[in-house]
């Protein structure tokens, strides 16, 4: 049986509430591996999920205090997403909800992430192979 | 000179399972747990629904997770259990929510103890407080 190709752009819309479940676990991984296979992927938050990207966030999770001497790398969500762009070289892009954004009060995401028309989201997705929107807003 | 540590009184109850791998990593509701036991608040842990897995002992180490490249801590909920217990807090799990498969006399993390339902609402009904996180 021909191998299929996989699809050439990916739509992930992420709705779910960070923190809740391990749905933004599932976003990372799914984006990741479609990258790895070729494919374009944008991401689009909504609702709680605009602040992943956060340029505040920082590189790195504040440090563990039970284990100064020998402490976990734990990148924060910012820095998987800027992680994720240098992988995909152009073909993944981070989007926010510009609506979402002013309702949740984020103003500086990492330089990787872009915050859009909220209308861009219906854009985006017409334009996808394959769309999946994880979570409810 | 008397201890002025109080006697543990507080019961924080887990109901939720995994959750949060790439947001928490390393700090996870046990690892927020016994930092707040090293602070001296008084608190014991009760287990239950999904988040009684947490008692059990892992076959083997949590895989590495890796994000384009990047490697992403993933929770030790046994040895921060481990560590709480060390720490002095007390943690139970509800015995019914292991499944039937289980045996808890061999599966639990040292020190974890089994209660049953009944039990559980008893340990609540004793706290000086209680809550779910």
């Amino acid at each position: 049986m021909a191998r299929r190709d996989p699809p050439k752009r990916f739509f992930l819309g992420m709705m779910g509430t960070p923190y809740r479940d391990e749905t933004v676990t599932t976003l990372f991984r799914l984006a990741d591996a479609a990258i790895a296979a070729g494919s374009h992927v944008d991401v689009w938050c909504c609702g709680g999920s605009v602040h992943l990207a956060d340029a505040s966030l920082g590189a790195e999770k504040p440090r563990d205090i039970s284990q100064i001497e020998e402490p976990s790398p734990a990148p924060s969500t910012a820095a998987l997403v800027t992680a994720l762009a240098r992988r995909g070289a152009g073909a993944f892009q981070w989007n926010i909800c510009r609506y979402c954004a002013e309702e949740h009060g984020v103003v500086a995401p990492v330089p990787e992430a872009r915050i859009r028309p909220s209308l861009h989201f219906v854009k985006l997705m017409s334009e996808a192979d394959v769309s999946l929107i994880l979570g409810r807003k | 000179m008397k201890d002025r540590t109080p006697e543990p009184a507080c019961l924080a109850i887990i109901e939720a399972g995994v959750r949060g791998i790439v947001e928490e990593q390393f700090a996870n509701i046990i690892w927020l747990s016994l930092i707040l036991r090293r602070m001296r608040l008084p608190l014991d842990i009760l287990l239950c629904r999904d988040a009684a897995q947490f008692a059990l002992i892992r076959p083997a180490p949590a895989s590495t997770l890796m994000i384009a490249g990047t490697s992403v801590a993933t929770p030790r909920y046994e040895a921060d259990i481990e560590r709480l217990q060390a720490a002095g807090a007390r943690v139970y799990v509800v015995v019914e929510d292991l499944g039937p498969e289980i045996d808890a006399g061999r599966a639990l993390v040292s020190g974890v103890v089994p209660i049953d339902r009944d039990a559980a609402a008893s340990l609540i009904a004793g706290a000086r407080k209680a809550w779910y996180w």
